[in-house]
């Protein structure tokens, strides 16, 4: 979680003009504003506009940001209102958990004892390698989008899973289902690329 | 309480969020005790989520555009 003072800096900066601050303000909070709505509206179409929406709303009330929460939580709040405010005209998205097994069972004898363990990934490599991170952000991008939200809003931008609950109206034990549910598979994706 | 491997990496999200319920963390111990394949996996999940908080933070040019157009910047 960015100090508040930084949110400050750059609100400041952003309202006396600065290019290069909007810049920052875009690149630190599009993409988890994307996830949010996505993860609210019933299809991707939609998103856009939205997220445009948001960021209006965003530019128009920086001035008057009491920084009550963090400068993310507001703008993710807001990102959250316009998407359900449109989802009560177009339909909001199922919320569905599964809570299947993730990893494939086949890897198990009929006991429960690994048959096909996990093996070793080459060392280093999650350090070494830029196409990983590729490969990493290609994976989150697939990923379902309550799913993607989740880990995008936990483990990318570090919110508290309170914070993210009541952003995207799920329970604490269905977001920690998403949580497992999305990194299991972010692990699985590794797991191809790096077995040795 | 025996934890299975199968079972165990169901649980590791329950772990790390502090939610394993009481039987389920002298279990956990337990099977880890004697159990590398499923350390191993414990690590390959930490390796994944370490990896996830480091991906670079940077929006489309077109997301850029549309931001400053609101604003009037070219």
């Amino acid at each position: 979680v960015p100090a508040p003072v930084d949110d400050r800096a750059l609100i400041d900066k952003v309202l006396a003009g600065a290019r290069e601050a909007v810049i920052e303000l875009v690149d630190a909070h599009d993409e988890p504003m994307r996830c949010v709505a996505a993860a609210i509206l019933p299809d991707r179409a939609h998103v856009p506009d939205v997220v445009q929406e948001a960021w209006i709303r965003v530019l128009g009330g920086l001035r008057e940001f009491e920084h009550r929460a963090s400068l993310k939580t507001w703008i993710l709040r807001i990102t959250a209102n316009v998407a359900r405010t449109t989802a009560e005209r177009i339909g909001r998205a199922p919320v569905s958990i599964e809570d299947l097994p993730t990893v494939d069972p086949e890897r198990f004898s009929s006991i429960g004892k690994w048959r096909d363990p996990p093996r070793p990934w080459h060392p280093e490599a999650l350090l070494l390698r830029k196409e990983l991170g590729e490969l990493l952000q290609r994976e989150i991008d697939a990923l379902p989008p309550l799913q993607r939200a989740v880990v995008v809003l936990r483990d990318i931008e570090g919110l508290p899973s309170e914070e993210i609950c009541d952003m995207l109206e799920l329970s604490e034990a269905n977001q920690r289902v998403l949580l497992h549910r999305g990194r299991a598979r972010l692990r699985a994706a590794l797991e191809r690329e790096l077995k040795t | 309480v025996i934890i299975t491997c199968r079972q165990l990496v169901e649980k590791v999200t329950d772990k790390r969020e502090g939610r394993l319920s009481v039987a389920d963390r002298a279990g956990w111990a337990a099977h880890l005790a004697w159990c590398g394949d499923c350390a191993l996996y414990i690590e390959q999940y930490e390796a994944t989520v370490g990896a996830v908080k480091h991906l670079p933070r940077r929006a489309s040019d077109d997301a850029r555009a549309k931001v400053l157009g609101i604003l009037g910047h070219e």
